[in-house]
């Protein structure tokens, strides 16, 4: 296709020529105007031949000059003004010769002078008007076509814009009859590097597309497709394509049905985007999750074995030694009763741990599943539980309103059983004085176990809940030190978080978090 | 009180569990002849007195864990309960298994109770003095 500046230059260098040679001839005749006034001026009219034929040489001129133009007529608008110069150059020069012939006659000068005036120069200024209509009309064609010019160059920019707009997205904008063999009357070059087929050989095979298509795609790619029109809306589905070299490419294909498209046929203005990297990610992330559930799962599974076999061979340590205990005491000498001592100590404590390990392994493993639970309730139960403790300690429970949660009945009475334990256990001399409200808090339940027991140093607030930290000896309080990790461990299984606010000596307020549930505060 | 000798079989694999049950039924009250069958097939043949068992007397009372070699408990308390001759006896399922569907299945097939080993002696002892209170003296059993 050529070019719009060829054009332009072709146009205007044929206007251009004519133009010139217009005026050319104009100038001829101005040249005979002056050379007329010098022949009116002439005080020898002797000398009036070399001036008459230098006239008649410039007339000569004008004559070739508008044969010249006549070859190079393209229009009959052109034809036409042409026509109206020579229309007006006859009279004009039949006047001028009249003129000339009066002159030479030496006692016609006025009536010379007066033809010139009156006669001549009306006809010559109708004449060079003429000539005149005839140059603007070659000006106007180029005007016009430099008009065209700039606006099809303001397209052409607008368009390239918009090309390179459209085909340097990240992205394959493209315009497509519906359906699994509809035409494609657009893509974007991308589409090569997308899928390894070029523009043309996509354009050229209208069954190209749904052929990429992976098989197990096409069915819900034409249903949606369907589904989308139905409802009057854009289309969006993703799905793999193969690409040329038979790699799987992940497809957001996003497009909106124009009904009445120019053509007269629906088509769909769409864009594919590969989304290949983002499935891959959100693949190895799954993939990762599912790792990290499976070995979560495999360490709870883990512990649970292990300290579920371990259980039967300490059993016959722990029970063994008992029994030497309880038939040897003072049979064998202080130093065995000593050792036994020892034995029977370290193989009960192991027994402990094993069984709060197990515990704490079944907290996931046999944690049932989570439902409508009163959380004043399971705290009543708890304080059930320490009936004997409470008592013992005459320690003051109180417990405000308490609302209902999504949980695990029998874990929120353990949480609520080893918080108020606790609080009880690290008692000072004071009267075991224990608060356990409720507030909100946002979308969740503030809960709040309060005592005025011997706090906790807050640089070990974090420890205390991991398992098997303790902050006392043995001999001062007793325990394993897996009660607050039991917490934890519940309280990050209903959702939430738990930490303590306490200062040593000012009692502790111990705090976790449940989400609220609406449907169990009605 | 029951002045006989009451008979006891004991089906345990673990050599330590049996001598533990063996010494908590010494230190009760009641007379009592314990006997120790090691696997599920011994354990059924001395009931059915089969072979080398032709003449044992049959137990008043059965004390069963349920992992044993070659038959296990589990087997062995449906065959028991299948059979005429041995459904009276009362079968005690003694066993380390906490776990839900185990005492569910031994219930189903008519375990007359089940009891975890505890892991402390001195309740051990106390479960032991409890068979013997309960079932030895208590419970008015079938005569052979």
């Amino acid at each position: 296709m050529a070019s719009i500046n060829s054009d332009l230059k072709e146009i205007v260098g044929k206007r251009w020529a004519k133009v010139q040679l217009a005026r050319e001839a104009l100038y001829y005749s101005n040249l005979n105007n002056r050379i007329t006034m010098e022949i009116f001026f002439l005080k020898d009219k002797a000398d009036i031949d070399p001036l008459l034929a230098r006239r008649a040489e410039n007339t000569e001129k004008i004559s070739s000059l508008v044969k010249k133009i006549e070859e190079q007529l393209e229009s009959g608008k052109e034809k036409e003004l042409l026509d109206a110069v020579r229309a007006h150059r006859s009279p004009y020069i039949d006047s001028y010769l009249h003129g000339i012939d009066l002159l030479v006659d030496q006692k016609k000068y006025d009536e010379a002078q007066r033809n010139m005036v009156q006669e001549t120069l009306p006809r010559l200024f109708a004449y060079h008007s003429a000539w005149n209509d005839f140059v603007s009309f070659q000006g106007g064609q180029m005007d016009e076509a430099a008009h065209r010019q700039v606006a099809e160059e303001a397209l052409r920019d607008a368009e390239t814009h918009y090309r390179l707009l459209v085909e340097q997205l990240p992205a394959v904008p493209y315009v497509a009859e519906p359906g699994a063999e509809g035409e494609w009357l657009y893509v974007s070059p991308r589409i090569e590097s997308m899928l390894g087929f070029s523009p043309s050989e996509w354009l050229a095979d209208r069954n190209l597309w749904f052929h990429q298509v992976h098989p197990e795609d096409r069915e819900s790619v034409l249903t949606e497709e369907k589904a989308s029109e139905a409802r009057g809306e854009a289309f969006h589905c993703e799905y793999r394509m193969f690409a040329r070299d038979g790699s799987v490419v992940w497809i957001h294909d996003a497009a909106t049905l124009v009904p009445d498209a120019p053509g007269g046929r629906p088509v769909q203005h769409g864009v594919l985007f590969d989304i290949s990297e983002r499935r891959r990610a959100e693949q190895e992330l799954a993939g990762k999750a599912e790792e990290l559930a499976r070995s979560n799962a495999e360490l709870e599974l883990f512990a649970y074995v292990a300290s579920h076999d371990l259980q039967e061979p300490l059993r016959m340590v722990a029970s063994y030694t008992q029994l030497l205990a309880r038939r040897y005491k003072g049979k064998l000498g202080d130093e065995a009763d000593e050792f036994i001592g020892f034995a029977v100590d370290g193989a009960t404590r192991m027994q402990q741990l094993i069984q709060d390990l197990l515990s704490y392994s079944r907290l996931t493993t046999k944690g049932k599943a989570l439902h409508l639970t009163q959380a004043e309730v399971a705290c009543n139960a708890a304080l059930e539980n320490l009936h004997e403790t409470i008592k013992e300690s005459n320690a003051e429970v109180s417990i405000g309103p308490l609302p209902g949660v999504i949980g695990d009945a029998t874990q929120l009475t353990q949480l609520f059983q080893n918080l108020i334990g606790n609080a009880i256990k690290y008692r000072n001399e004071r009267k075991p004085e224990i608060h356990v409200a409720a507030k909100v808090n946002g979308n969740e339940w503030t809960f709040s176990v309060q005592d005025n027991g011997i706090g906790i140093e807050p640089q070990y607030s974090e420890r205390i809940f991991q398992m098997f930290q303790r902050l006392h000896t043995r001999k001062e309080y007793s325990g394993t030190g897996i009660g607050l990790a039991v917490c934890r461990k519940i309280v990050e299984r209903h959702g939430g978080k738990i930490w303590v606010e306490s200062q040593p000596g000012q009692g502790s307020t111990f705090l976790f978090t449940i989400p609220r549930a609406e449907r169990a505060e009605k | 009180m029951n002045s006989r000798t009451i008979e006891i079989l004991l089906v345990e694999d673990n050599p330590g569990d049996a001598r533990l049950t063996l010494e908590a039924f010494k230190e009760g009250r009641v007379l009592n002849n314990l006997t120790v069958m090691k696997d599920g097939v011994e354990a059924l043949a001395y009931l059915r007195r089969e072979g080398p068992y032709a003449n044992v007397k049959q137990p008043d009372l059965i004390l069963l864990d349920l992992n044993l070699p070659r038959k296990d408990g589990r087997e062995v308390l449906s065959e028991i309960k299948a059979d005429e001759r041995l459904m009276k006896i009362p079968v005690i399922v003694l066993t380390t298994s906490a776990a839900e569907e185990d005492i569910a299945r031994a219930y189903s097939r008519h375990a007359n109770c089940y009891i975890t080993k505890p892991v402390d002696l001195d309740q051990f002892l106390r479960v032991a003095q409890s068979i013997e209170t309960f079932w030895l003296s208590l419970v008015k059993l079938p005569s052979n």
